[in-house]
């Protein structure tokens, strides 16, 4: 590039940035001093997200700015916009291990990443968990009880004929849950792909609606608009907890998916020290105790972090064996085979 | 007076016999004189005006189009005809649907409005035109509250378990949102008929049912029909409502959105895009052509008189009962989207409580200062662009000003998901030109002003057309002679326009900022690609939440939003008031 | 370039002509043509045209809707860039001067009033643009709000004010800003009958007194014959005759001249003999006098001894306009004699107007009102004026229209 175009790009940045950014206070323009920044896709609940990056900015005086984004949305951008954001928190472990595989991610084991279980990291560093929690049945009890169904311990209870328009489930492009419950379906059919997405065109009649994100069918299956959601463990308790009281959370006796939600610092950071200073203290205790405090009923993966009164027990909770390599690897094929083959036909009702 | 003389006669009378040649050359000096020497200010707008269009419109097609073309893009497409003709018929029925529909409450809220007597037409009036201040999928949080499956009236009043979910949720929400753009418009040109038309057809023996659709319909279906085309657009574009109440009911717009969104498949997406596109531009040429030709509506600008009241019972119960209803809705929605912020869950738990402000306080206090900024930096630009573009075409280039005409009317026969889609593509890299560098990239975080740019220019192309039209309206109704005499005063084509012609737009300027502050403030299709963590605006965010399931939240912010847009428009209308005072001085 | 003189610093003593400090303009028009171009082929709305016009002079540009002489006017003005020509101001090319820039003022058939301005706003308006000072823009403005006496409306706003009242802003409007020319176009064809001669002599004595040059642009023949110095008649783009009032209607120069001034018919014949070759008439050709032949014309009522256009050859086809009050009906007095039968009369206060048959087919012929009218189908003696009769070369000459 020649100077003279520098030299005019140097301008319209000066110009447009003291129109829009010395003004709004919103923006960040100098990318090269980075001292005071950090950017964060998040896939986490909303709440969540912001007492997180209120926290680490209040402890370290780095200016923290988020974007919360379901795991799939975070892969997109990161495929259109790389180097929009210097840390992803959130999301399933698969995912961050599909973005390692697109190079988009600096391999980074935090400090106290050593204290977790092993299912809880990656061993090159692509991603550290810092919360874990299970797919589970969350189900209006007053909803079924009309219905004259029992809350679902089973996928198949899912299929019954009386609940033809009333499961919830979240779009698998989108939430990372809805991919969860397709590989769920995978691994309990030994891998057969074909088996699993042939569950869930039996499925798509008694789906009322694919929503963008994962907490949106706790809170339709909370008002009644569905009796049952496919969704997090978590979520679902929270649900109850914001003034649901007729839901329940149940577990499929066959085995349920599971996720490590995990962070990673990302490639072309800005601030690949702060990226990692931001990972860190993720880890630290007084991080992970934020989920007992804001609250989300996810579990902290810091052994030493409390966990909040009504927390799922992770560990009663029988779980399929999950292969995040595997995950990550089905992910394309089965997104690409769910919208085509199932989301599309509108068989529904 | 002896020097009076007469120097020369030089032309020879011509020898051909004919009293007069050619035709009627009065034609010629009307709008379709050629002025061949401009002055010097006319090239320089001209030129502007090219800049600004390239860069908001121009711009992000192209790039839409080159992607769409690409192998993927051709896969997409192909695919979107064969794997999902149904989502195709889905969007186009939807748009249809909601483009009657629509269009019809428009009319009769209109006739309602201008033709019958009625108390409270005030009010009236302003509750049809709530739903265009607020986010469009607020009304569809409420409407689930309402008439979902759970629906307080649905269930709780009549016991019912009707679905919404799905197409008839879809063109309650979509034609709410819309109607207004119907009824304005078909408002304004009720008010701009000779009422003289009226007594003729009462004097010609015809009652006022028969006047109702062989004068009345008829006259104004111009503005039907581009009502129409506004909100066929508007129903195929809108992808968040579909991803609130879509069901499984599923079309073009959310199918584009988990493209790019969940496999940043942004070439399928394009592609899909253009799929959309295709019947959008379709029905605003449509439209363009048919307006054109039938033109036949009487807008003199100054009515004689004024329009008398209908009282025909046949005429004014149908009407008066629709127009209530939808009023009563309109009313109900909003009433619960108000309430829903103070209680904790409506409909389920309708306690008491202040979380969800406190939330929005916490959560939106950056997305509220920086959609205020972008909008108050959008809107004036888009209001100038209107006017740039509305006096070239009608004052200075006739005919290459249709052009620039169609161009700028572009920005709503586009749907919003395209064209934010288009913006995604064209500015999330520095634009080069020839190996330079002309533009850096203005889309995405890592943007010159965080992605702020870009959303400024999307709110510019949202802004401008419904300015336009107004403009060009209201500068065909001023007599050309006006200005002229202006000129020949001695003011310069600025001047002329400062002082003569602008003033005498008032009311078109404030329908042009007005829209375009709206457009800025509760747009969010258009711009849920390139919204960046520094940069948050107000709608995705309460899509966020309408989308996670906390419509207490989304109420307390939509709520807020409207309230924040009714501050601005009204300091707008103040600002706007004062300056045309201060000329008038 | 052209420069405009503000006046009134000097200080003396008010003149009868207070706005009219600058020298009025000399205006030249040299081959102008406009072409306007469409897919459906050229149309020349001016062709060729030259005229002169002195300064302090009254010009009348008159002809029917669509002959070209609003276009004309607006290429003087600066409204329109002629595809052709030069327009001249004080022997200076205007062309490449911008209307705004132009030391001219219009006067608008619409009046096109600024809707938005009051009266004072909108005489003021143009001394606004040129910067002048307060005080003496309002001193100017006073003097031509009482010029054409409409003080008492100076706070009022356009659309509360009469057509005629509106005339009177609009024209203070052009005035005060001291063109070198004020341009007319149609400015009186929106006011009613009694007004508009009202008017017609205002504008004219404000024309005089000021020492203006003026152009008027007119379709109505009353207006251009009683308020001209010169009037141009214009058809089909093209100039078809400058001269004096006088000189227009009772020397045109061809039939279409002749038949757009007055009421009246022709009557075809044949040049017999021609008795005077010109009759130039040395006094008056400075008033637009044309010079004159006298012929005798062999016509269906009989040989006349008609003045006419020169150049008509012996043999050579001749119509005789004869208007209506040069074929006096019933009322026979010494003059060329015709029989004709009264078809329809008209009564019109002080004459009658009548359609009679004649040897030469329909006349219009005039009585006086005083008479009560003969009574159709009558068949009366009528006397022919001869001496007020014209000749131009006839319709099949292939030479006039």
């Amino acid at each position: 590039m020649s100077k003279r175009s520098q030299g005019k790009r140097a301008l319209a940045v000066a110009m447009a940035a003291t129109a829009l950014v010395a003004m709004s206070g919103c923006g960040k323009v100098d990318s090269s001093k980075g001292s005071g920044t950090v950017s964060i896709a998040c896939s986490q609940q909303e709440d969540f997200c912001q007492a997180v990056t209120k926290a680490f900015a209040k402890d370290t005086g780095i200016k923290t700015t988020y974007v919360r984004l379901g795991a799939g949305e975070v892969l997109a951008r990161l495929a259109t916009n790389p180097g929009e954001f210097d840390v992803w928190a959130g999301g399933q472990a698969e995912n961050h291990l599909l973005a390692d595989d697109k190079g988009m991610i600096e391999h980074y084991a935090p400090k106290g990443a050593g204290d977790l279980a092993a299912d809880y990291k990656d061993d090159k560093g692509a991603w550290t968990g810092f919360y874990t929690d299970s797919i589970a049945f969350c189900s209006n009890t007053a909803e079924l009880g009309k219905k004259g169904v029992k809350p679902p311990v089973s996928w198949a209870d899912l299929l019954d004929n009386k609940l033809k328009g009333a499961v919830a489930m979240p779009h698998p492009a989108t939430a990372g849950v809805g991919y969860m419950a397709m590989f769920t379906q995978a691994v309990l059919h030994n891998g057969d792909k074909g088996a699993a997405i042939d569950y869930f065109k039996q499925l798509n009649p008694n789906v009322m609606q694919y929503s963008k994100s994962a907490a949106t069918g706790t809170e339709q299956a909370g008002r009644g608009e569905v009796s049952v959601a496919i969704a997090l463990d978590s979520d679902c308790q929270k649900a109850i907890k914001a003034g649901y009281p007729d839901l329940k959370t149940t577990y499929p006796t066959e085995g349920t998916g599971y996720e490590v939600g995990a962070i990673s610092v990302l490639k072309g950071a800005r601030s690949i020290k702060n990226a990692k200073a931001f990972a860190d203290w993720m880890m630290t205790t007084q991080a992970q105790n934020l989920y007992a405090e804001v609250p989300s009923y996810a579990a902290p993966t810091n052994p030493k972090a409390k966990i909040g009164d009504g927390v799922p027990r992770q560990d009663k909770v029988k779980k399929v064996d999950w292969n995040v390599r595997q995950a990550a690897d089905a992910r394309d094929a089965f997104i690409k085979s769910f919208e085509s083959d199932i989301a599309s036909s509108s068989s529904a009702k | 007076m002896a020097n009076a003389v007469i120097a020369a006669v030089a032309a020879p009378s011509g020898a051909d016999g004919a009293p007069v040649r050619g035709k009627d050359p009065s034609r010629h000096s009307g709008s379709n004189r050629s002025k061949p020497r401009e002055s010097a200010s006319v090239w320089v707008i001209l030129a502007g005006v090219v800049v600004v269009l390239t860069l908001v419109l121009g711009l992000p097609v192209v790039k839409l189009l080159v992607s769409a073309f690409s192998p993927a893009g051709r896969t997409a497409m192909a695919g979107a005809f064969a794997n999902h003709a149904e989502t195709f018929w889905h969007s186009i029925v939807l748009g249809l649907l909601v483009g009657l529909i629509g269009t019809f409450i428009g009319f009769v809220c209109a006739y309602v409005e201008t033709f019958i007597q009625m108390p409270g037409k005030k009010a009236m009036h302003w509750l049809t035109l709530l739903p265009t201040i607020s986010p469009p999928f607020a009304a569809a949080t409420a409407i689930i509250t309402l008439f979902g499956k759970r629906g307080m009236v649905t269930n709780g009043l009549f016991g019912l378990e009707f679905n919404i979910y799905g197409l008839p949720g879809l063109v309650t929400v979509l034609t709410m949102t819309f109607t207004p753009v119907a009824y304005l418009n078909i408002k304004g040109m009720f008010e701009n008929l000779d009422p003289a038309t009226f007594e003729a057809a009462s004097s010609l023996g015809a009652s006022e049912f028969k006047t109702l659709f062989k004068v009345t319909v008829p006259m104004v279906l111009p503005a039907m029909l581009s009502s129409f085309l506004v909100l066929f657009v508007e129903g195929i574009a809108d992808l968040a409502n579909p991803l609130v109440i879509g069901g499984d009911y599923r079309v073009l717009a959310s199918q584009i959105y988990f493209a790019v969104a969940g496999s940043g498949d942004i070439s399928g997406a394009a592609g899909v895009a253009l799929v959309l596109l295709v019947p959008a531009l379709t029905v605003f040429f449509i439209q363009k052509y048919w307006a054109n030709k039938k033109s036949v509506v009487t807008v003199t600008g100054k009515p004689t008189g004024s329009l008398k009241p209908v009282t025909s019972k046949t005429v004014t119960v149908p009407m008066l009962v629709i127009a209530c209803l939808w009023i009563a809705l309109v009313l109900m929605v909003y009433l619960s989207l108000f309430v829903g912020g103070f209680v904790k869950i409506l409909g389920v738990d309708n306690g008491f409580t202040w979380e969800h402000f406190i939330f929005v306080h916490r959560l939106g206090s950056d997305a509220i200062g920086t959609t205020l900024l972008l909008t108050l930096l959008a809107a004036p630009i888009a209001a100038l662009l209107a006017l740039a573009i509305a006096w070239l075409v009608v004052r200075h280039f006739p005919r290459f000003g249709r052009i620039l005409d169609l161009w700028g009317m572009l920005g709503i026969a586009i749907p919003g998901t395209v064209l934010g889609l288009g913006f995604a593509l064209a500015y999330s890299e520095s634009t080069v030109l020839f190996d330079y560098e002309v533009l850096p990239p203005l889309a995405g975080g890592l943007a010159v002003g965080g992605g702020a740019i870009a959303i400024v220019m999307v709110f510019i192309a949202r802004g401008d057309p419904t300015g336009q039209q107004a403009f060009i309206s209201a500068l065909q109704q001023i007599n050309p002679q006006v200005e002229e005499a202006s000129t020949s005063l001695g003011a310069s084509p600025l001047q002329t326009v400062r002082k003569v012609t602008l003033p005498l737009m008032s009311s078109a300027l404030v329908t042009s900022i007005t829209y375009a502050i709206t457009k800025s403030m509760t747009t969010i299709t258009a711009i849920i690609f390139i919204t960046t963590p520094q940069t948050k605006v107000m709608t995705s965010q309460i899509l966020d939440e309408v989308d996670a399931g906390r419509f207490g939240n989304a109420f307390a912010y939509s709520s807020l939003l409207i309230i924040l847009v009714l501050v601005v428009l009204g300091l707008a209308n103040i600002l706007l008031r004062q300056l045309n005072h201060s000329k008038r001085s | 370039m052209t420069q405009m003189h503000m006046s009134d610093n000097s200080g003396k003593p008010a003149s009868p002509a207070p706005l009219a400090s600058v020298q009025a303009g000399a205006l030249e028009l040299k081959g102008i043509t406009k072409v306007y171009r469409s897919k459906k082929g050229d149309f020349r709305a001016v062709d060729d045209t030259n005229l002169v016009i002195e300064p302090g002079t009254f010009v009348t540009l008159l002809g029917p809707s669509g002959c070209g002489k609003t276009t004309t006017l607006r290429m003087i003005a600066g409204f329109e860039q002629p595809t052709e020509g030069d327009v001249l101001l004080d022997g200076q090319s205007i062309l490449d001067v911008t209307a705004d820039k132009r030391p001219m003022s219009m006067v608008f058939q619409s009046y096109a009033l600024f809707p938005h301005l009051s009266v004072r706003g909108n005489v003021e308006f143009g001394l606004k643009i040129k910067k002048m000072n307060k005080e003496e823009r309002a001193k100017k403005v006073d003097q031509a709000l009482s010029m054409m006496g409409i003080e008492q409306y100076a706070d009022r706003y356009p659309h509360q004010l009469s057509g005629g009242q509106q005339q009177r802003v609009a024209l203070a409007r052009a005035l005060v800003m001291e063109p070198k020319i004020i341009l007319f176009d149609e400015p009186l064809s929106n006011l009613d009958a009694r007004l508009r001669v009202k008017m017609r002599g205002e504008i004219r004595e404000l024309q005089r007194n000021l020492g203006l040059t003026a152009i008027f642009v007119t379709h109505d023949q009353s207006e251009a014959l009683t308020m001209s110095d010169v009037v141009v008649v214009m058809s089909a783009g093209k100039v078809e005759q400058v001269g004096s009032p006088w000189g227009i209607y009772h020397r045109p120069i061809n039939r279409f001249v002749a038949s757009f001034l007055g009421t009246g018919g022709f009557i075809a014949g044949r040049v017999g003999k021609v008795l005077e070759e010109v009759s130039a008439d040395p006094d008056h050709i400075e008033d637009g006098l044309p010079p004159a032949c006298l012929y005798r014309v062999e016509t269906p009522l009989g040989e006349l001894d008609v003045h006419g256009v020169p150049g008509i050859a012996v043999g050579g086809d001749a119509d005789v306009v004869i208007r209506a009050e040069n074929l006096m009906v019933g009322n026979p007095v010494p003059g060329h004699s015709v029989e004709g039968k009264v078809v329809s009369s008209a009564f019109d206060g002080e004459v009658v107007h009548y359609q009679v048959e004649t040897a030469a087919g329909i006349l219009t012929g005039s009585g006086p009102g005083s008479r009560v009218p003969v009574r159709s189908g009558t068949t009366v003696a009528c006397a022919l004026e001869t001496p007020a009769l014209w000749a131009v070369p006839g319709k099949r000459n292939g030479v006039a229209r």
